[in-house]
């Protein structure tokens, strides 16, 4: 249980992207004339393409990668028909997010259904990487729907041979931490609950697993990104740069060297 | 390959569904070289995205290895073109004045040449595809490659080494036999060559010594460093094992190219004729091997079941008894088939014989049973003694000769111990499970087989496994007549 498992077309990565698509996701993203949701939807394009390079040898995608995506507001929206994916399929089929009406934030939801897939899924996963859940949101979840907080903490105490599932949380708004992020190349994470000025930040971070060193040393080698292991796997984005940085290390357990198939 | 006296070329074949390995001789030198195409490429799937090539004209010999970076565009086909080039270019120009800044320089002019290849390699997929328009993305970065290129002249008795990125060679001193490793100090930070940018990262580069002191020269693309002391001394039966094992899944192209400088090396030859390629033994996308070995496994298992069951309904023990009872014949010396206790008349024989539930251990039920016979000592007519509460062994345990199981590497034996048994990999396997199921630490299961990753394994893979124990648990009754004396 090391989280040195490398992703192969034989074990792919398994990653779930919950996303928050209620209302005040049609909000513009700090620092940009784009709605929140909008930088999202580039970002998951983003991320694909990452996979993509990662997947890809001659001309075949190989399936390297294995993603799930749920959309939710009031309603929980399957965006992968509550199935994994692989990525020349995710490629296709990339979530645009058009119409965004959803005045309620069933995060419970959202992880219930994520923590249903897992476990529906984890016998697959025996010789692969830990599956990752990323998260998105940019508010609270509405108290209607419940605490998703013991749904989380029951999902990171499932694990495959590699890992317990890892859990990451990026965080969209402004004045979340105290001292804010002037270089995403220099920051190293959230250490610790005094970093974050803001109460739903620390909430998410109580619900964030830790960056596991080869992750980080992955994301340092592949991306330049300087995330110390042991921080909370927990972005406080105010900027496209950081939610940038977030979505591409939601991808790490793919990285390793320049081709997938190399020793 | 081409070959006169004197004269020989080698280009490697991209698309060949087996993996090259031969020695051929000169004068000067003997050149051993293998080339083994990754499992996708000898499927068909794709191109082998490693390329060697070696030219020996008069007294130079040029030899490229290049190893395709496999996330670039074209990839295999740059690869191709930059070892065909660089081992033309060496053999025509490698006494310029500044044969580095001269081969950089070619390096960077045949990007153009190079980039119109690339832009006729077809997309597969359909324009309104992001598949399509990912593609078109990385065709505008092109293809790239690391490669190692040498030149030796042995007029002037003198080498010449170029490499970028990290492709592996090793130097074997004439004098000590040490071996030195040349590698790419920049690995890691980006280090090749591009269709698009040329040469990129650092600057090429570059070695220059005498043939005299040097007696072999080994340039390998991938997989092969920690076996290069091997190589080196000759263990050229390491380089089919190490070539075999590119078409594990998972695995990239491993190719190679070993130059021996003096003496002219007798010419290895391989035993690879012997060994039928691995897709004939193995066929790993096809469950039909599974499957049968799954029903022999079954068969296997039902025969011994049989046995056991026919030998529960006929009251005869399983084996050997050896009765500790004496019996009588019931009323004639001639009358055999029915044995009584020799009893005090004034003994009431108890005629309720508590069996113990008997207990055999069978080796690894699940293997395949053509080198099985088993065999059953049965006393044919049970005379002399019983002991009622008798514990029937199997005495003929059967035994395997894994050196006669076909599609077993010489390295899982020369690994596993003797008493260690076949086993197909079934759907499902990995050698976590394979670990517990057989009670035995998995990275030693996988490090006997010579995997180098759990990832690596396939249904369809034959593995060495400790012998596996079932028991088999019988509850027979046996009733003797009532004798009422």
């Amino acid at each position: 249980m090391d989280y040195t498992v490398d992703a192969t077309s034989d074990t792919p990565a398994y990653i779930i992207y919950l996303i928050d698509a209620s209302g005040s996701m049609e909000a513009p993203m700090p620092g940009t004339s784009q709605r929140k949701i909008d930088v999202v939807s580039d970002m998951l394009v983003e991320i694909a393409r990452i996979m993509f390079y990662r997947s890809k040898r001659g001309m075949t995608i190989g399936p390297r990668y294995r993603i799930a995506v749920y959309a939710y507001g009031a309603e929980v929206t399957p965006d992968t028909n509550d199935e994994f994916i692989p990525v020349s399929e995710f490629i296709e089929r990339i979530p645009e997010f058009s119409s965004l009406n959803r005045a309620m934030t069933n995060t419970k939801g959202a992880f219930e259904r994520a923590l249903h897939l897992l476990e529906k899924k984890l016998p697959d996963m025996q010789n692969s990487p830990a599956p990752m859940i990323c998260h998105l949101t940019d508010g609270e979840y509405s108290k209607e729907y419940g605490d998703p907080a013991p749904i989380a903490r029951r999902i990171m105490s499932l694990r495959n041979p590699d890992g317990n599932v890892l859990i990451e949380n990026i965080f969209l708004g402004d004045g979340l931490l105290v001292d804010p992020i002037t270089s995403t190349t220099e920051w190293e994470g959230v250490k610790n609950e005094g970093q974050l000025s803001d109460n739903y930040a620390k909430f998410l971070y109580s619900i964030s697993s830790k960056w596991p060193k080869p992750y980080t040393e992955k994301i340092k080698a592949a991306h330049g990104y300087n995330i110390a292991s042991g921080t909370r796997m927990l972005f406080p984005a105010q900027d496209v740069d950081t939610v940038k940085m977030a979505f591409v290390a939601s991808g790490v357990t793919g990285a390793r060297g320049s081709s997938a198939y190399e020793e | 390959m081409s070959q006169s006296e004197n004269h020989f070329t080698f280009e490697a074949e991209q698309d060949a569904e087996k993996l090259l390995i031969d020695t051929i001789n000169s004068q000067e030198l003997g050149i051993t070289y293998s080339f083994g195409p990754s499992r996708a490429a000898r499927q068909g799937k794709q191109l082998c995205e490693d390329y060697i090539t070696f030219i020996h004209v008069g007294d130079q010999l040029s030899f490229v290895v290049c190893d395709g970076v496999g996330s670039s565009f074209g990839a295999a086909e740059t690869a191709a073109f930059l070892a065909k080039r660089l081992a033309s270019l060496l053999i025509q120009h490698a006494q310029e004045e500044n044969a580095s800044l001269f081969i950089q320089t070619q390096l960077n002019e045949l990007k153009s040449e190079a980039t119109e290849i690339i832009r006729k390699i077809k997309n597969p997929y359909q324009p309104h595809e992001n598949k399509y328009l990912f593609f078109e993305d990385s065709r505008k970065d092109g293809g790239e490659t690391k490669f190692f290129a040498g030149l030796l002249d042995f007029t002037l008795g003198t080498g010449h080494l170029f490499w970028l990125g990290d492709v592996q060679c090793a130097l074997v001193q004439t004098q000590s036999q040490q071996i030195e490793i040349l590698v790419d100090p920049d690995v890691g930070q980006e280090e090749g060559w591009s269709t698009a940018h040329g040469v990129f990262g650092n600057n090429l580069h570059q070695l220059t010594f005498k043939l005299n002191d040097y007696n072999r020269i080994i340039v390998a693309s991938d997989g092969l460093k920690k076996f290069f002391k091997d190589i080196a001394l000759g263990s050229f039966e390491i380089i089919e094992d190490l070539t075999h094992r590119a078409y594990e899944q998972g695995r990239d192209d491993i190719s190679l190219i070993a130059v021996s400088l003096v003496p002219v090396p007798v010419a290895y030859t391989p035993i690879l004729p012997e060994i039928p390629d691995r897709r004939q033994w193995v066929s790993r996308d096809k469950l039909a091997k599974p499957i049968v070995a799954s029903a022999l496994v079954i068969s296997v298992l039902i025969f011994f079941l049989a046995n056991f069951l026919s030998k529960k309904e006929t009251g005869i023990g399983n084996d050997v008894i050896t009765p500790s009872v004496t019996m009588l014949p019931l009323s004639s010396p001639d009358t055999t088939d029915i044995l009584l206790p020799s009893a005090e008349p004034t003994v009431q024989y108890t005629p309720t014989l508590t069996w113990e539930a008997p207990t055999a251990t069978i080796s690894n039920p699940t293997a395949v049973p053509t080198t099985v016979t088993p065999t059953l000592s049965l006393p044919e007519i049970i005379t002399g003694t019983v002991q009622p509460a008798a514990t029937p062994t199997l005495v003929n345990t059967p035994t395997f000769e894994p050196t006669l199981w076909p599609g077993l590497s010489p390295c899982q034996y020369s690994n596993a111990p003797s008493s260690w048994v076949p086993y197909y990999v079934l759907p499902g396997d990995t050698f976590y499970r394979l670990g517990n199921r057989f009670n035995i630490d998995y990275n030693y299961l996988m490090r006997v087989n010579c995997y180098i990753r759990d990832t690596d394994l396939t249904a369809g893979d034959i593995l060495l496994v400790p012998a596996e124990e079932i028991t088999i648990t019988l509850e027979p009754t046996i009733e003797l007549p009532l004798i009422n004396p």
